[in-house]
C-alpha cells in the first residue's frame, strides 16, 4: 500500500483495506472449519489496486493503443507537404525562423531541404499522404492527423520521456501508469500497461518511459518480450510440472490464509489476489501470444508471420490485449531518427521504416473498425518529435530534430475521424493554425478516457503532481 | 460483525456538520477526515496548534498559491501573520463581518474563493474551521518546523508498565487520549525477527532465535540489540537507506546508460555508518570533503554523494546544458536529504508556498556551480608501488631528453665515430636449413639462399625456416621480399596483384623467442606499416601496394633486436613468417633472410640511410639527431604507455573538486539556463539560521556546516523522521521530504522534537537514535491486526500496534540468502551479478554484459548488484527499488502479480530455495515433521502452529509420492513465497 497520499479519505488503498475489513467482519472466522476456510474462494481481483474502478466522467475510450514511432518521423516526408521546400532547397534558412532556436546537431547556416515524395490526397477528407504510405490511403476518414504538434525538447531521451511522463526528468509516472492508476484495468489475468517492441534496438530512455515514478508499482507498464512466455519470470520454473506448480499456488495460498485468520493484516489478501492474478497471467498471457485462432485473412491484414517478431505482429497482439480488456498498450518501433549519416538516410532508410508499420498501422484501424472495437479504442500513431525543414551536411541526406511543429495521428476512442487539424507555414517550420502541445495531446487522452487532466493528481514531495504538470488543455475540436 | 466503537461525545463543533447520514458511515468518515491531522477527540487546541493543524494547511493548499509569498492578488497575502486584518479581509473575532468568509462561502461563482478554475474547493468542515479562526482573532503562528527551539520533556505515563522510554511517552499520551493502549508486546521470536531484520537486513538463525527466546535476564533484548548495532551488517542495512537518497548507480544513466565506477563511495557509505561517524562529519565530508584542509582520501571519495547524478552522452547534446541539471539535482538533493524543504519548486519561480525565492535557489545552486567533477584513481600500495618506479623513470628519461646538449653532443659524436666502422659490416645471409608451411603451400631453397613459394595458395600460412647461426653478434634481421617470374604479376607476393601481407615476422635463437622492439621498411602500403608485423594481429601486417607505380618489386625490410645477442658458438635459430588470415591469400612468394652486426641504432635508421652508411656516404647530423630522439621518445612512450595501463586498471572513484575559479551563478529566468538573469552570491535561505562563512567567499564548506548547525531547525528533524519511518514505515511527518507548508503536521510533533534534540545534543549520534527507537515499547509491540484501532485510526498514525511492512527489494534476497546457508557475507567492493532473465536488455538502447557471478560473488547480498540506471535487475524494479534518477527518500510498498510471479519462479529464488532445501536434508534431523519445522523457523523464526505443521507435511507428503526428487524444493520455495516470510512482521 502507498504512503504517499496526504489524507486517508483519498487513499484508494485505505478504501480497499476498509472493503475487506468490513468484509471480514461480516462473515466473521471463528467457527469456520479450516478445510472449508482454505476451500473459500480466492479473493476477488478488486482487492487488487488494478482493478476497474470509475473516473472523472464517462468514457468515450475503454483502452489506448499508442504506437510509437521511435527517433522522430519526417513529417514532412509522410503528411506534411511542403512544395515551396522543393523550390528553395539549398538556401539558407531565413534567420526568422532560426533565431533563437536550438538544434541537437545543425549549425545556424543549415540549408533548407527539398522533400522529393509524392503526396495524394485520399479519402473523403482529401487528406495529404504521403507514397511511402500506401495503405494509409484507405484509412485517411477513419484517423485525425494532427499537423500542428509541439513539443519542449529536443534530444531523444528526454523528449520520449517527455511524451509519456509530461515531464523531461527521467523518473516521473507514465501516461499508462497514470491512467491504471486512475481507471484500472478490465482484465484480472493481464497486466493493466503492456509495452511491446519492435526494431533493431530498445527506445532510448528505456524505461523510463513506462515507468510508474511515483506511483505504486503495480502500476509500471510491463514490457512483454518476444516469445510464447511474454513476461519476466512468467514460466514456470523447469525444475517443477504444471501441476506442481498449481500445488505451489495453492500452498502458498493455504498458508497465508492461516496466517490471515491469526493475524488479521488486510495486506495477506492483498497477496493471495496477486498470487492468484500471477497464475492466470501464466496462462493468459502465452494464450494471447499464441497467433492460432486469428485466421488468415487477419494475418494477412496486417502481414504477420507468426513466428516473425514485427511490428504488425505487435500490432495484432495489441488488439487481441485491448479485447482481453488491457487498458493502455504502447508499441514501440525503432529507428526513425533520420539524420542522414549511415543506416539514417531519408532518401533510403525511411522507406524500409515506412513498410515495415505502414499495413500493419492501416490494419488495426480496419480490424478494430469491422469488430466494433474502434469506437470505444483509443489509437495514437507518432514519435517524440518532428524533422526540420532543413537538412543536414552528412553523408547521405537527412534532418534534425524538430520541436515546432510535425505531425502525429490519432483515430477511434471519441476522435473525430476524417480530419485533418492544424496548419503549418510554408516550409513547415512553425505552426500556423491549432497547435497541439503535448501537454495538450495528454489532456486529450486522459479526457477520452473519462480522466480530468487536472485532477487526476498524486502527492509527492509536497506537491500534487499530474501528467501534464501544470499545463494542457483538451483539444475539444478533434473530439467527436 | 465487529461494531464500531459507540460515537463518543465530539467536542468541537467543527465537526457537527458531518454528522449526518448514518452513525456508521459518518463515524467512518470522520475518522478517515480526520486522521490526516491529530485532531481526533484531542482537548481543546491551543491557538498555535489550531492553527497550524486546521488553518494554514486549508491556507497553504488552497490559498497561497495567489495570496502567498510569491504572488499576492489584490494585495491580499494570507501568509503573513496580521496581513489580512491590516487590508480589512478579516475582521478579528467578526466572521460575519470578515470579506474572507464572506468570499468563502458566496454561492456567487464569479467571486467565491477559491476560484473554480483552480479545481479546489473548501468542504463545509474547512469552512467552519475558518470561522472558528476568525472568532479567535484570527491568530497566526510560525511554520513548526522552523521553530528552533526543540526543548521538551516527556509527559508522565499514567501507564508506566508499557512506558519503556521517552518515545513511549508522548505515544501513550495520544493513545490514550483517544482510549486506545500499545499493543501486547511482539512474541519474542518475531520480535528478533523484526529487529534483525530492521538492524541488519539479514534473517536471525534459528540458534540466534532459540537462545534469545531463552533468555530471560532483564537485559536480553538490550544485549541483542547492541550485537545488532554492532554488526558490520548493520552499516550496510544503513548505507542502503542513505543510498537512495544519494541516487547510487553504478552507470550513467539516459539513454546511453554506460559504466561507472563508484562503488568506492558505497563502501565510505557502509564503513563510516559501521563505524558510527557523527552524522554532522558524516554530512560535511559528503558535500565538501574536497574542501577540507589536507583532505583525505577518504574524504574525496565522500564527496562521491553529489557524483551520483545522472549524466546524459547523448550524441548532439549541449554539455552545458546538462552541467546545469546536474548542478540543479544537486541543489534539490540538498534540499530533500537534509531540509526536507522541495527548493526545486523556487527553480523557475519564488515558492508558491514556502519562503523560498528563486533568488535564494540560484544562492544554494551557487555553492555547487563552481564544483568539478573529477576521477580519483585509487591505487593499492603494490600498484602504488609500481606506479611510483614507473613514473620515476618517465622523469629520469625526460631530464635525460632535456639534458641534450652535452650528452646528446657526445653521443652524437660517438654515432657518428661508429660510421666509417658500421660501413665494413655487411648483411649475412641465412642459408636454410629446413623449410616447412602450417598449410598447403610448397617452399624450396634457391641458389641464392631465396626462398620460393609454389603449388597451392592457402587462404593463409605459416613459414617456418631453421637455420644455424654462426657464432657472433646479432642485432638485426633482414627480410628481403623478391620478384620471380613465377608469381602472380611477378610477385613477391602471392596474391593476386603480387602482394602479401606479412602479419607476425617471429625470431627464435637457441629454441627462444627473441624479442624484436623495431621494424623498417622501405616501402610499407597506407594502413599496412611494416611495424604491424611486431603486433600480431593477423587481420594487419606488412604490405606493399602502391598508389602509383610498379608495386612489383623488390622489397626489404629490418628487423632490430631489443636486445643484441651474442653467440659464443653456432647456434640453431628459427625464423617464422606468418600471413593474414584476413585478407585470405595473401602469402609471400619469394624472399631472403639474412642477420647483421650493426649497431642497433644504425639499423634502425631508414634503409635509404642504411644503404648511404653502408655505401660509406657521410650523414648529417640532423638526420642522426632525428633519429637518436626517436628512439628516446619511443622509450618515453612506452614508460607512459606502461603507467597508463596500471591506471586503466586501478579502482577509481567520481568525485567533486572547488574549481580554481568560481562560476559566476546567476538567476535562470523561468528556469531556462540561456536566460540568465541577475547575478548571485551562495547563500542560505533567510527563514533559517544565518550562514557564517569561514573566509571572504561562502563555499560548500560553509553550506556543509551550516545544515549540521546545532541549532538548524530542519536537518535533525528530517533525519531523525526517516529514521522512524524505517522502523514504522511512515515517519512521524508523513510528508518525509517536506517538512514546508504543504507537508503533513506531525503526529507527534513534540516526540519529533524530544528526539531531534536527543540527536544533536548526542553529537548527532545516529546509533543513539536507532537504539532509542527499537528498544521503545512502541516499536516491540505486536503488529497484528486490531479492528478497534482501525475503527479509531485507520492508519495507525498513533501506533497502537506496530505495522507490518514488506520487505524492501534488496532485503527480500538478503533474507533468502541467509535462509538458503549460501550467503557470501563479504562486506563492499565493486557490484556483482547474481541470475538475472537475459530478457532484461530487450527493451533497452545498448544490450549490456550481464554474465552471472559464479561462487561467492553469486551470493553476496542485494545492495551489491550491478545497478544499470535504465535497467535495473527485475528484483528492483519489481520490488519499487530506487529508481536512482533521483534522491528517493522512501521506499513505496506495493503488493504485485509481478511480485508473485518473480519470488516465485525466477531462476535466483529457486536457487536459493535449493539451497534451503538442501540445508534442511542435510540436518541432523530423524523426521520429516522435525525438517519441516526447521525449515519453518529457518524461514520464519517462530515455531509453525499444528495448522501450518499439518498443511505443510500434507504437500510435502503429497510431493514426495508425485514429484520425490523435488518434493523439498516444492517446500522451501513455498515457505520463501509466503506474505510472512517477505514481510516483517
Amino acid at each position: 500500500m502507498t504512503p504517499s497520499y496526504s489524507s486517508g479519505a483519498a487513499d484508494p488503498g485505505l478504501q480497499r483495506t476498509r472493503r475487506q475489513f468490513l468484509g471480514n467482519s461480516a462473515i466473521g472466522l471463528g467457527g469456520i472449519a479450516l478445510s472449508s476456510l482454505l476451500a473459500k474462494d480466492a479473493p476477488a481481483a478488486s482487492t487488487l489496486p488494478t482493478a476497474a474502478h470509475p473516473g472523472h466522467f464517462p468514457p468515450k475510450a475503454k483502452a489506448v493503443i499508442f504506437l510509437f514511432m521511435a527517433g522522430g518521423p519526417s513529417q514532412l516526408e509522410l503528411f506534411d507537404p511542403k512544395p515551396l521546400l522543393g523550390e528553395l532547397n539549398g538556401q539558407v534558412t531565413p534567420k526568422s525562423f532560426t533565431e533563437g532556436k536550438r538544434f541537437a546537431f545543425l549549425k545556424p547556416d543549415a540549408k533548407l531541404l527539398g522533400c522529393y515524395r509524392t503526396f495524394g490526397r485520399y479519402g473523403e477528407s482529401g487528406a495529404d499522404v504521403s507514397s511511402l504510405l500506401p495503405y494509409h490511403r484507405d484509412i485517411v476518414d477513419d484517423i485525425c492527423i494532427v499537423r500542428g504538434m509541439k513539443t519542449d525538447v529536443f534530444n531523444h531521451g528526454p523528449a520520449k520521456v517527455f511524451v509519456n511522463t509530461g515531464s523531461p526528468q527521467f523518473g516521473r509516472p507514465s501516461m499508462g501508469s497514470w491512467v491504471s492508476y486512475g481507471i484500472g484495468s478490465e482484465s484480472d489475468s493481464l497486466p493493466a500497461f503492456v509495452v511491446l517492441q519492435s526494431g533493431p534496438r530498445g527506445p532510448r530512455g528505456g524505461a523510463s518511459n513506462w515507468s510508474s515514478g511515483f506511483l505504486p508499482s503495480v502500476h509500471q507498464g510491463v514490457p512483454f518480450l518476444k516469445g510464447a512466455t511474454p513476461i519476466l519470470d512468467l514460466a514456470t520454473p523447469p525444475q517443477f510440472t504444471a501441476d506442481q506448480q498449481r500445488d505451489f499456488v495453492s500452498g502458498v495460498r493455504d498458508l497465508n490464509r492461516l496466517r490471515h485468520r491469526a493475524i488479521g493484516d488486510p495486506e495477506i489478501e492483498t497477496r493471495i489476489a496477486a498470487y492468484e492474478m500471477a497464475y492466470r497471467m501464466q496462462s493468459s498471457a502465452p494464450e494471447l501470444m499464441d497467433l492460432s485462432g486469428e485466421t488468415q485473412d487477419t494475418l494477412d491484414l496486417y502481414g504477420v508471420e507468426p513466428e516473425k517478431p514485427t511490428f504488425a505482429k505487435n500490432c495484432l497482439l495489441a488488439r487481441r490485449l485491448v479485447e482481453r480488456g488491457v487498458r493502455f498498450v504502447q508499441l514501440y518501433h525503432t529507428n526513425w531518427d533520420h539524420h542522414g549519416g549511415p543506416g539514417e538516410d531519408l532518401a533510403k532508410d525511411l522507406d524500409g521504416r515506412c513498410k515495415e508499420v505502414d499495413q500493419a498501422s492501416a490494419a488495426l484501424i480496419k480490424d478494430l473498425k469491422r469488430l466494433g472495437m474502434l469506437d470505444d479504442t483509443l489509437v495514437v500513431w507518432g514519435g517524440e518529435f518532428g524533422r526540420t525543414p532543413m537538412g543536414e551536411a552528412r553523408d547521405n541526406i537527412g534532418r534534425d530534430h524538430h520541436i515546432d511543429a510535425y505531425s502525429m495521428w490519432l483515430a477511434g476512442g471519441g476522435v473525430k475521424p476524417g480530419l485533418v487539424y492544424g496548419k503549418t507555414d510554408e516550409i513547415g517550420y512553425n505552426v500556423l493554425e491549432n497547435p497541439v502541445h503535448v501537454h495538450d495531446l495528454q489532456a486529450t487522452i486522459l479526457h477520452l478516457l473519462g480522466l480530468d487532466h487536472t485532477k487526476l493528481t498524486f502527492r509527492s514531495q509536497g506537491r500534487d503532481f499530474r501528467l501534464t504538470d501544470v499545463h494542457g488543455n483538451v483539444v475539444k475540436d478533434i473530439l467527436v | 460483525m465487529n461494531q464500531p466503537a459507540p460515537a463518543r461525545k465530539i467536542d468541537r463543533g467543527t465537526f457537527a456538520g458531518i454528522m449526518v447520514g448514518s452513525m456508521r458511515r459518518s463515524l467512518i468518515s470522520l475518522l478517515i477526515i480526520a486522521m490526516g491531522s491529530v485532531a481526533v477527540a484531542a482537548p481543546p487546541l491551543d491557538d498555535a496548534t489550531f492553527f497550524r493543524t486546521q488553518i494554514r494547511p486549508i491556507l497553504s493548499d488552497k490559498c497561497f498559491k495567489c495570496h502567498g509569498p510569491a504572488v499576492q492578488e489584490a494585495d491580499l497575502r494570507l501568509d503573513e501573520a496580521g496581513a489580512a486584518i491590516d487590508l480589512g479581509s478579516i475582521v478579528a473575532g467578526e466572521p460575519d463581518e470578515s470579506e474572507l468568509l464572506r468570499r468563502v462561502l458566496s454561492d456567487d461563482e464569479s467571486e467565491r474563493m477559491p476560484p473554480v478554475d483552480t479545481g479546489k474547493t473548501l468542504t463545509t468542515q474547512e469552512t467552519a474551521a475558518l470561522r472558528e479562526w476568525i472568532e479567535r482573532g484570527a491568530p497566526y503562528a510560525d511554520h513548526w518546523a522552523y521553530e528552533r527551539d526543540r526543548n521538551v520533556s516527556p509527559p508522565l505515563p499514567s501507564s508506566p508498565a508499557r512506558c519503556g522510554n521517552g518515545i513511549d511517552a508522548f505515544v501513550l499520551q495520544r493513545l490514550e487520549a483517544i482510549g486506545l493502549e500499545l499493543a501486547e508486546p511482539a512474541e519474542r521470536a518475531t520480535l528478533i525477527r523484526r529487529v534483525t531484520l530492521d538492524l541488519t537486513g539479514l534473517l536471525p538463525s534459528v540458534d540466534e532465535v532459540e537462545a534469545f527466546v531463552a533468555d530471560e535476564r532483564p537485559d536480553a533484548y538490550d544485549r541483542l540489540v547492541d550485537r545488532l548495532l554492532a554488526s558490520p551488517h548493520h552499516g550496510e542495512r544503513q548505507a542502503r537507506h542513505w543510498l537512495d537518497l544519494a541516487r547510487y548507480a553504478d552507470s550513467n544513466g539516459f539513454t546511453i546508460d554506460g559504466a561507472r565506477s563508484i562503488w568506492p563511495y558505497r563502501d565510505w557509505v557502509i564503513k563510516s555508518l559501521n563505524a558510527n561517524k557523527p552524522f554532522d562529519e558524516f554530512t560535511i565530508e559528503q558535500l565538501a570533503g574536497d574542501l577540507l584542509p589536507e583532505a583525505s582520501l577518504d574524504q574525496l571519495v565522500a564527496t562521491g554523494f553529489q557524483r551520483n547524478t545522472p549524466l546524459n552522452e547523448e550524441g548532439g547534446t549541449d554539455p552545458e546544458q546538462f552541467r546545469v541539471e546536474r548542478t540543479v539535482d544537486r541543489t534539490n538533493t540538498i534540499g530533500a536529504v537534509w531540509l526536507g524543504l522541495t527548493v526545486g519548486c523556487a527553480q523557475c519561480h519564488d515558492h508558491k508556498f514556502d519562503a523560498i525565492s528563486q533568488r535564494e535557489y540560484y544562492q544554494l545552486y551557487a555553492f555547487f556551480n563552481s564544483a568539478d567533477e573529477a576521477n580519483l584513481r585509487l591505487p593499492s600500495p603494490d600498484e602504488q608501488r609500481k606506479l611510483d618506479e614507473l613514473r620515476e623513470t618517465l622523469e629520469r628519461l625526460k631530464q635525460e631528453q632535456s639534458q641534450t646538449s652535452d650528452v646528446r653532443r657526445a653521443e652524437l659524436d660517438q654515432l657518428i665515430a661508429t660510421i666509417p666502422h658500421e660501413a665494413t659490416r655487411e648483411w649475412k645471409a641465412v642459408a636454410p636449413r629446413a623449410i616447412s608451411t602450417e598449410q598447403s603451400s610448397m617452399l624450396s631453397a634457391l641458389d641464392d639462399a631465396s626462398i620460393l613459394a609454389s603449388g597451392d595458395v592457402p587462404t593463409t600460412d605459416v613459414y617456418h625456416v631453421a637455420a644455424t647461426l654462426p657464432a657472433g653478434k646479432v642485432t638485426s634481421v633482414r627480410l628481403e621480399a623478391l620478384t620471380h617470374p613465377s608469381l602472380p604479376k611477378g610477385g613477391p607476393g602471392r596474391a593476386g596483384n603480387g602482394n602479401f601481407v606479412l602479419s607476425r615476422f617471429d625470431l627464435k635463437i637457441g629454441g627462444r623467442v627473441v624479442p624484436l622492439r623495431r621494424a623498417v621498411a622501405d616501402h610499407s602500403q597506407d594502413d599496412y606499416h611494416v611495424s604491424l608485423a611486431l603486433t600480431g594481429d593477423r587481420s594487419k601486417g606488412w604490405a606493399i601496394s602502391t598508389t602509383s607505380g610498379n608495386q612489383n618489386v623488390d622489397r626489404t625490410a629490418v628487423f632490430v633486436l631489443a636486445e643484441p645477442v651474442d653467440l659464443t658458438v653456432a647456434t640453431d635459430a628459427e625464423f617464422v613468417l606468418a600471413f593474414a588470415t584476413q585478407p585470405s591469400y595473401y602469402s609471400l612468394g619469394r624472399f631472403r633472410l639474412s642477420t647483421g652486426d650493426f649497431d642497433s641504432r644504425i639499423a634502425s635508421l631508414p634503409i635509404a640511410l642504411q644503404r648511404r652508411v653502408a655505401s660509406g656516404a657521410a650523414l648529417a647530423e640532423s638526420e642522426l639527431l632525428a633519429v637518436l630522439n626517436e628512439a628516446e621518445t619511443e622509450r618515453v612512450k612506452e614508460t607512459e604507455a606502461a603507467i597508463k595501463r596500471i591506471e586503466n586498471d586501478l579502482d577509481s572513484t567520481l568525485i567533486l573538486r572547488q574549481r580554481p575559479e568560481p562560476r559566476v551563478s546567476h538567476i535562470h529566468k523561468r528556469g531556462d539556463f540561456l536566460n540568465l538573469g541577475d547575478e548571485v552570491q551562495p547563500g542560505t535561505l533567510a527563514a533559517l539560521p544565518p550562514l557564517e562563512p569561514a573566509g571572504e567567499f561562502a563555499t560548500r564548506l560553509d553550506l556543509a556546516r551550516w545544515l549540521v548547525r546545532d541549532d538548524q531547525p530542519l536537518t535533525p528533524r528530517v533525519v531523525v523522521n526517516r529514521i522512524w519511518q524505517q522502523y514504522f514505515g511512515y515517519g512521524l511527518v508523513e510528508t518525509e521530504n517536506d517538512l514546508g507548508m504543504q507537508g503533513s503536521f506531525p503526529t507527534h510533533p513534540q516526540l519529533l522534537d524530544w528526539l531531534a534534540e536527543e540527536f544533536v545534543s548526542s553529537g548527532w549520534d545516529l546509533k543513539h537514535i536507532h537504539r532509542l527507537i527499537v528498544t521503545s515499547e512502541t516499536y516491540r509491540q505486536s503488529s497484528a491486526w486490531r479492528d478497534d484501532t482501525f475503527v479509531k485510526d485507520a492508519r495507525n498514525k498513533l501506533l497502537a500496534r506496530q505495522n507490518r511492512l514488506r520487505l524492501d527489494a534488496e532485503i527480500l534476497r538478503d533474507a533468502a540468502l541467509s535462509a538458503s546457508d549460501l550467503f557470501c557475507d563479504d562486506i563492499g567492493g565493486p557490484g556483482v551479478f547474481p541470475p538475472q532473465p537475459d530478457e532484461v536488455f530487450s527493451f533497452t538502447q545498448s544490450q549490456r554484459k550481464w554474465t552471472a557471478d559464479v561462487n561467492g560473488d553469486r551470493y553476496r547480498r542485494g545492495m551489491y548488484t550491478h545497478i544499470w540506471r535504465q535497467s535495473q535487475h527485475p528484483l528492483l524494479t519489481t520490488f519499487d527499488g530506487a529508481d536512482a534518477q533521483t534522491s528517493c527518500t522512501r521506499r513505496n510498498r506495493s503488493n504485485t502479480p509481478l511480485q508473485a510471479l518473480h519470488l516465485a519462479n525466477d531462476e535466483a529464488f529457486i536457487e536459493l530455495a535449493e539451497g534451503l532445501a538442501e540445508r534442511v536434508l542435510a540436518a541432523d534431523m530423524a523426521t520429516d515433521v522435525d525438517r519441516v519445522e526447521l525449515a519453518f523457523r529457518t524461514c520464519l523464526g517462530r515455531a509453525p502452529s499444528s495448522e501450518e505443521r499439518e498443511a505443510l507435511l500434507a504437500m510435502l507428503h503429497d510431493q514426495q509420492t508425485k514429484h520425490p526428487d523435488t518434493a523439498w524444493l516444492m517446500l522451501a520455495r513455498t515457505l520463501l513465497n509466503v506474505d510472512e516470510f517477505v514481510t516483517r512482521e
